[in-house]
């Protein structure tokens, strides 16, 4: 028993049960406090169900056993309604709703609100991967697809054929994410902390939680650099269905001490190795692998294998040699040249990868295409016309107000 | 105080061919198909509908049975031990291309289960088939206001049907049947099918138009002498209101659907965000439709319960007015809550509204079970198979009521909010409250329908395999939405799967316990017992009629003379004891 939970039990008889009630209907206590809040609204709504089912069921099999048919018996007389029975069951459920509207809008707050002080990240979502950016700038370059789930029994378990980023965050930190999507709507949905919200493009909406701290029951990771240290991982789920691989779209929050957080954060911020190995994390977070396979597969588009300074066939019949520029106007500009056989379904990436950045893939292309001419660099030649100047990891998709800790975006505007 | 003044006794004593039945043969067959084809007598348009809404029935049904297979088992791509890339889990692969992975079969699947129950069965359900037979026999008329309009409607229904059919053959659309903005309008992929469903919606709306439309003249004009407004049966009462959501609703959905129709042919941009639309404004369009919709499919089932509960246990029905006006109040309050589908993409104080709004749906929603279960005090309850699914109908949809409150209250509904949660909340709602309506329905007036009698003992095997069935797909579904499945996963985290390997299992039950419903239902119509007229002792005004009705339903204008469920007179005055004794069995002559 942490002493977290030891709170919870003298909160009030009713929480002392809350455990295995929340194991049972949610796998797991939140690991939120305005989740811990939700929760005990379910459980209070569970409870008046359960009653009141019990109730009429009984009653309803009670009178079914009781009156039941006699031959040649009629039924006998009984009142057609009661006026005073049918005003009290119309009141006391509207008692009931009253209370479960007010305290559900209460937690409803409690969830929304990020408190003053919080992290301020900003969120991208695209089909069929989310992608974070830290204050700093930086992006984490960890990636998973196999987790130790909070609730995993025995081995590792998937939590989605792709590529998984995983996300650290200290504990006991407010977080705001400032969440957009570059295509359709998506919805970031965190089970454990008992909250979602959409994701709109051309439109700010946030999301925001307060992991609590990490007590006995977190893992211990092993890790060569930092040490040994607890950890707790949460999985996140895209909860809006926005196409084929939807449910491949996952990503991992890391609840970790603060130092492993501000450690972490260093080695995001300088991605090391050589161009094409940078190129290869930059598509990484950017998604690139959820339409592009490396080894010849085709997927959603086409496969990035000799695709190098080789021709291919496109939809309106011409020929195209993929050089630079050519590689550079299909991520920019996706729409201006379609290959035969594939649909127009990419967004452009202009924005959200740099020119510098936009190089580095560029090398790591060369890489996987038998047709690149022996001996070139692995370097990017810099178009003349290119917005120069960004030096620093992936400007942000929404760069702009960046508003303090104020509340969610307003209604939708009906137009 | 007999209903029917010259009539009563004079009922010929076997149904089921005798001259003048709407089914007598016409001689030919080709003289009966064009008959039927032809024909504006609401009953064989009630059967019309019916067969065409058992057969779609059918087809979302496949689709819902390829679903959970696909889900038995998660998709995992995995390097094996030889360092070869194994993928697991996608069952349905191989109705696709090479390219196309098992979640784009899945995604169709999905799609087309929804979009067919919901706008091809659900919908016109229980209004066209059981309405359309039973709304004139019950107020005492000779058809609907607008009988051509009627068998109108039913050709645009069908011509609907085979848009969206057309678009289902040629490939499906994996938009899900909600058809969110901006991924329906920037996918491409299936853009030509994607017109033809959404052009299939747009012309069904047009049918569901007619019903309602002639359903409410009917009911204001048609009754017979003596019957006032408090004297109509309560599945008329239900039926009156579907039809006022369904006139005033559906051309909503007309509008949006034409609107999705042009943003995909001309780009107007009025959803897509790249053009200065909003993805957001779609959704209000369209749940302001879709959620009024939801009563256009249980409100009818409201009024079935209604019926069978009070002739099955011989009951007035306990606070008469308040279960009607409860149908009324429902059907206003229902064009008030559609936002509550959006919580999770609307600021607090639009949400904090709906919230508000979405629980007064729930007071009358409550008040009527209350009603119905007050109803078996002091009855003479006989279990037969109409009175098991009414009670399977009052356990399921009370289930479906109260899991429901978890997701109009705000704080619960962040989390529960498109998960499997809702998913069970709803199937309970529309399967276990209107599916099993309608199969209550059925029994209830199928001799009244074909003057013949199903067999007894199937039909309450049927019964226990759906209602079993049912529970063991659906239950653990809250269970699995409230750990954290989402809604619309072709795959899953490992953690979920002994709940989807159960809930697999359980729908392998329901296809039993339909199959077995098929099996009773086409044996009662090749070799049922003949029935009386009125084989339950039913005190509405469509067992006044023959079992099955003649072409014009009554042989003399009824005259009412008593409530629609006057049962505490001990033997209805019409009767003679040996007529039609009390049995604990329906009586076969």
């Amino acid at each position: 028993m942490n002493a977290m939970n030891a709170l919870m039990a003298n909160l009030s008889p009713l929480l002392a049960t809350a455990n295995l009630q929340d194991r049972l209907w949610f796998g797991d206590k939140s690991f939120t406090a305005a989740g811990n809040q939700a929760d005990w609204m379910f459980q209070f709504i569970w409870w008046c169900s359960v009653v009141s089912f019990v109730g009429l069921m009984g009653l309803m099999v009670w009178f079914s056993l009781k009156y039941r048919r006699r031959s040649g018996k009629a039924a006998p007389a009984s009142p057609h309604h009661n006026t005073i029975l049918e005003i009290t069951w119309t009141v006391i459920p509207t008692l009931f709703f009253a209370v479960m509207f007010f305290e559900g809008f209460r937690g409803y707050i409690n969830l929304s609100y990020a408190p003053v002080g919080a992290i301020e990240c900003n969120l991208t979502a695209r089909q069929w991967q989310w992608s974070l950016e830290y204050p700093g700038g930086q992006i984490s370059s960890e990636f998973e697809t196999e987790t130790e789930g909070a609730r995993a029994t025995e081995n590792k378990q998937f939590i989605s054929s792709q590529d998984s980023p995983v996300w650290y965050f200290p504990e006991e930190q407010p977080v705001l994410l400032r969440m957009t999507s570059t295509d359709v709507i998506h919805s970031f949905w965190v089970p454990d902390f008992r909250m979602k919200y959409d994701v709109f493009p051309n439109r700010y909406t946030s999301y925001t939680f307060t992991p609590e701290p990490l007590d006995d029951t977190a893992r211990i990771m092993e890790d060569e650099e930092l040490g040994a240290y607890p950890y707790r991982d949460h999985t996140v789920f895209c909860a809006e269905y926005c196409g084929d691989y939807h449910s491949e779209m996952a990503a991992i929050i890391r609840v970790v001490p603060r130092e492993i957080y501000e450690a972490k954060l260093e080695i995001f911020g300088s991605p090391r190795g050589t161009l094409a190995e940078r190129g290869q994390l930059v598509a990484q977070q950017n998604g690139c692998y959820s339409c592009h396979s490396v080894d010849g597969a085709s997927g959603t588009g086409p496969t990035w294998k000799d695709l190098y300074n080789n021709e291919h066939q496109y939809a309106d019949g011409s020929t195209v040699l993929a050089d630079d520029n050519h590689i550079r106007e299909s991520i920019y500009v996706p729409a201006a040249k379609i290959r035969a056989g594939y649909a127009n379904q990419m967004v452009s990436y202009q924005g959200s990868i740099s020119s510098e950045q936009l190089g580095w893939i560029i090398s790591y292309m060369k890489t996987l295409s038998e047709a690149t001419p022996q001996g070139e660099l692995a370097a990017t030649q810099v178009d003349p016309d290119a917005e120069g100047g960004e030096g620093e990891t992936g400007e942000s998709a929404s760069e702009g107000d960046a508003g303090a800790a104020e509340s969610m975006e307003g209604t939708p505007s009906g137009g | 105080m007999s209903s029917l003044d010259s009539h009563a006794g004079s009922a010929p004593q076997h149904g089921g061919g005798h001259h003048g039945s709407y089914l007598t043969s016409k001689g030919s067959l080709w003289a009966d198909i064009v008959n039927w084809a032809t024909t504006v007598d609401h009953k064989k348009i009630g059967l019309m509908y019916l067969t065409a809404i058992l057969i779609l029935f059918f087809m979302g049904g496949v689709m819902a049975l390829v679903v959970r297979i696909e889900l038995l088992e998660p998709t995992r791509v995995m390097v094996n031990a030889a360092g070869e890339t194994v993928t697991t889990g996608q069952r349905l692969s191989f109705l696709a291309s090479d390219t196309a992975a098992g979640y784009n079969i899945y995604n169709r699947a999905m799609t087309l289960h929804g979009a067919i129950m919901v706008f091809m069965f659900i919908v016109p359900g229980i209004p066209a088939s059981l309405g359309n037979f039973f709304l004139p026999l019950m107020i005492g008329a000779k058809d609907v206001a607008f009988p051509r309009l009627n068998l109108a409607s039913w050709y645009v229904y069908v011509f609907g049907s085979l848009f969206a059919l057309a678009s289902a053959l040629v490939g499906g659309i994996d938009t899900g049947w909600t058809l969110y903005t901006p991924y329906s309008t920037i996918t491409d992929a299936d853009h030509w099918r994607l017109v033809s469903m959404i052009t299939g919606v747009f012309i069904m709306g047009f049918a569901s138009i007619m019903t309602g439309l002639n359903f409410v003249v009917t009911t204001h004009k048609l009754r017979a002498p003596g019957m006032g407004w408090f004297d109509m049966p309560l599945f008329v009462w239900a039926i009156y209101a579907t039809a006022i959501i369904q006139v005033l609703a559906t051309p909503v959905i007309g509008i949006t659907t034409l609107m999705l129709i042009f943003e995909r042919l001309f780009n107007f941009g009025l959803f897509d965000p790249r053009m200065g639309g909003d993805p957001v404004l779609f959704q209000h369009f369209f749940w302001f439709y879709s959620h009024p919709v939801v009563y256009i499919m249980i409100l009818p089932a409201f009024g079935v319960i209604s019926e069978t509960i009070t002739c099955h246990a011989r009951k007035n029905v306990f606070g008469y007015k308040s279960v009607a006006f409860a149908s009324l109040g429902i059907a206003a309050v229902s064009f008030l809550v559609w936002a509550h589908h959006m919580f999770t993409s609307q600021g607090e104080l639009t949400a904090a509204i709906f919230s508000f709004l979405t629980f007064f749906v729930a007071v009358p929603t409550a008040v009527k079970v209350f009603n119905w279960i007050s109803t078996l005090y002091k009855g003479s309850i006989v279990f037969n198979t109409p009175m098991l699914y009414t009670l399977g109908f009052l356990f399921l949809f009370t289930i479906g009521g109260l899991t429901g409150l978890p997701l109009a209250t705000l704080s619960t509904d962040m989390h529960l909010h498109d998960s499997y949660y809702v998913v069970a909340h709803f199937h309970y709602v529309m399967f276990g409250g209107t599916v099993i309506a309608l199969l209550a329905g059925l029994h209830h007036w199928w001799p009244k329908m074909f003057g013949k009698m199903y067999a007894e003992t199937p039909a309450k095997l049927g019964f226990w395999l759906v209602f079993l069935g049912f529970n063991t797909t659906f239950f653990i579904q809250f269970v699995m939405g409230a750990h954290g499945m989402p809604r619309r996963y072709a795959s899953y985290p490992d953690e979920y799967q002994w709940m989807h390997v159960i809930s697999t299992v359980g729908s392998w039950m329901l296809l039993a316990g339909f199959l077995t419903h098929l099996f009773t239902f086409i044996h009662s119509l090749l070799q049922g017992k003949p029935c009386g007229p009125n084989p339950w002792g039913g005190m509405t005004l469509e067992w006044e009629a023959d079992s099955p009705p003649d072409e014009h339903n009554f042989a003399h204008e009824p005259i009412v003379r008593h409530g629609p469920y006057a049962y505490d007179t001990e033997i209805p005055p019409h009767w003679t004891e040996d007529e039609y004794p009390l049995p604990d069995e329906p009586s076969q002559h």
